[in-house]
């Protein structure tokens, strides 16, 4: 469980996030919303442990910035939203995931092999094992990149806007496979501009605002939050149609049903 | 191309080209009297010591050199994220360099240990001055280059300005500027092994690092990777490397930035092999120049620093349009 006690973070002199308290369960999907600018990336790096802050942020009793970058990274997972490509192929990249788990010598034996091939075929990624990364589409490299952090195999996993840049079909599929691993007792914290996909698919919203967290809950309380439509200027309800890929949708501020 | 393989051409290749470097030139061996000499076991005469004294010296700090400018170049090429990187370009050499003739200046007696203290002194802080430049810009890709340039050409007018005033502080004016091996001494070459060693096995311990790194700084950090220690690190190790050429062989550049792109475009981007790939095709790629250097024009010895452009150069050209890739890291 992941608990935060007024937590501020700084950037310059210019204050970012401020007063932040929440919790995060064992095991859920949960989906971190707000509008641009508003310090969701920041908010995730913290819990990564990349960002500095004031206050508290505890996992399973342990403070954050308090532990070894190796031993976080044991726990926490993160993948951030703009990174580069390099020129390797994706079994060297999943088998990156394993980098926090090995010795000194950072020797790859058979039984790390063995979970990278594993994590390959738990993320429909066997068949690019052999590819290079920059040959791959956005869909396949944001799925080959899911398999690292699967093999990283952390308790905790972060993404920031990992639907970013993928065509429909591509989200929803990415979507189904970090809810498969929700099953599988991971906590998945993810950074969403999709409204109707993160209230149809997370467990819990965080709504990040004005810096501060204006307001949390699952997504039938989050629906009739009036402060939602504050920050976006619109709502969610829930979706009429059966064969919706998602369950909500989004109305006008103040739509009529 | 395998690391097994490139490994293998590499040792063979060298061991040709040492062979060749004793027997060719103006010294006026022949292996046969290599042979008849290890035949004999007698170490004296003048074959005997013309090989140990001479030949030997500066075959090694040829390939010394060589080895540790390519590798210094392939660790800073990584830590700075670009492509461009290397000892000579941005001004690690030249700050060994401005230390060395400094030193020379103020010393003129002094032992041929500060020579080299003062060459890892300023290629140490040439590297620092660029990085803390980048770092402070904030943007640290293209910017690292622009510093670098900038620094050389300060790093180079103030060793202009010294030798100007002191036309003493190096001995060997123009090898030092260009770089070459026809004053190299016992002195300046056997104690930068140990040096050049612990190098290699720092750049060696640091590899599979390296391959993380290649993620970008916040998935590194992501992944448990230490990302300010390590590039610390590397700075720290290329600055030693390159500070040891510096002081054994003057001011080569070149190799440090084509060495590791070539061996990259044939043994792929794993750093736990292209360390010791990088090692041994800068060896044996400055120990070719400097050969060829003595060789063509025997018994005029042309420059072994504009030889490696014009082997060099071309080279690199043909890789890169035969591969027809971008320069990537």
């Amino acid at each position: 469980m992941i608990e935060i006690k007024d937590i501020g973070i700084g950037c310059g002199g210019r204050q970012i996030l401020s007063g932040i308290t929440t919790k995060f369960a064992d095991r859920g999907l949960y989906c971190i919303i707000g509008p641009n600018g508003s310090g969701k990336t920041t908010f995730i790096k913290a819990i990564a442990g990349i960002k500095h802050y004031s206050g508290s942020i505890k996992l399973n009793g342990g403070e954050i910035s308090g532990m070894e970058q190796g031993e976080r990274a044991r726990k926490i997972s993160y993948l951030p939203q703009v990174r580069p490509v390099p020129v390797i192929d994706v079994r060297t990249l999943i088998s990156h995931g394993r980098f926090p788990h090995l010795g000194f010598s950072k020797t790859m034996t058979a039984a790390e092999m063995e979970i990278v091939e594993k994590s390959a075929e738990m993320t429909g990624t066997s068949g690019l094992l052999d590819r290079m990364l920059p040959e791959l589409s956005g869909g396949e490299r944001q799925r080959v990149y899911i398999a690292m952090m699967a093999a990283q195999d952390t308790e905790v996993m972060l993404l920031d806007e990992p639907a970013i840049y993928l065509d429909v079909t591509h989200q929803v599929e990415l979507m189904s496979l970090l809810g498969g691993l929700r099953d599988k007792g991971k906590c998945i914290i993810m950074v969403a501009h999709d409204l109707p996909q993160a209230f149809s698919c997370a467990d819990g919203l965080k709504l990040i605002a004005g810096g501060t967290l204006a307001a949390e809950g699952t997504p039938d309380e989050m629906c009739g939050a009036d402060v939602l439509a504050e920050s976006f200027g619109l709502a969610v309800e829930r979706s009429g149609n059966r064969d919706g890929i998602y369950s909500y949708e989004l109305v006008k501020r103040g739509g009529v049903k | 191309m395998n690391k097994r393989s490139f490994i293998a051409a590499a040792a063979v290749l060298t061991a040709v080209l040492m062979i060749t470097a004793v027997c060719a030139g103006s010294s006026g061996i022949g292996l046969r009297e290599i042979i008849s000499m290890i035949g004999n076991g007698s170490p004296d005469g003048k074959t005997y010591d013309v090989i140990m004294y001479i030949m030997i010296l500066r075959i090694a700090g040829a390939w010394l050199c060589g080895a540790a400018l390519a590798a210094a170049g392939l660790l800073l090429q990584v830590s700075s994220g670009n492509v461009l990187a290397s000892p000579g370009i941005i001004g690690v050499n030249a700050g060994a360099g401005f230390f060395v003739v400094g030193a020379g200046v103020l010393f003129p007696a002094g032992a041929i240990y500060l020579k080299s203290g003062a060459a890892f002194l300023g290629a140490l802080f040439a590297s620092f001055l660029v990085y803390g430049l980048a770092k402070k810009t904030g943007s640290s890709k293209t910017t690292v280059i622009m510093a670098g340039v900038a620094l050389t050409s300060l790093f180079s007018a103030g060793i202009d300005a010294l030798i100007t005033f002191f036309p003493d502080a190096v001995m060997d004016r123009t090898n030092f500027y260009l770089g070459g091996f026809g004053s190299v001494f016992g002195t300046s070459v056997w104690p930068m092994v140990p040096v050049i060693a612990a190098g290699a096995v720092i750049a060696a311990l640091l590899s599979p690092r390296l391959n993380v790194l290649l993620l970008g700084d916040e998935t590194a950090a992501g992944v448990g990777l230490n990302v300010d220690r390590c590039r610390f690190m590397c700075i720290m190790c290329a600055a030693l490397l390159a500070a040891a050429a510096v002081s054994m062989a003057g001011l080569l550049g070149f190799v440090g930035l084509i060495v590791p792109h070539a061996v990259r475009f044939l043994v792929g981007n794993d750093y736990r092999t292209l360390v010791p790939c990088t090692m041994l095709g800068g060896g044996f790629f400055l120990l070719a120049c400097d050969t060829l250097a003595r060789l063509l024009f025997a018994p005029f010895e042309f420059p072994v620093g504009v030889m490696l452009s014009f082997l060099g150069a071309p080279f690199f050209l043909w890789l890169l349009i035969k591969r027809k890739r971008r320069l990537e890291l």
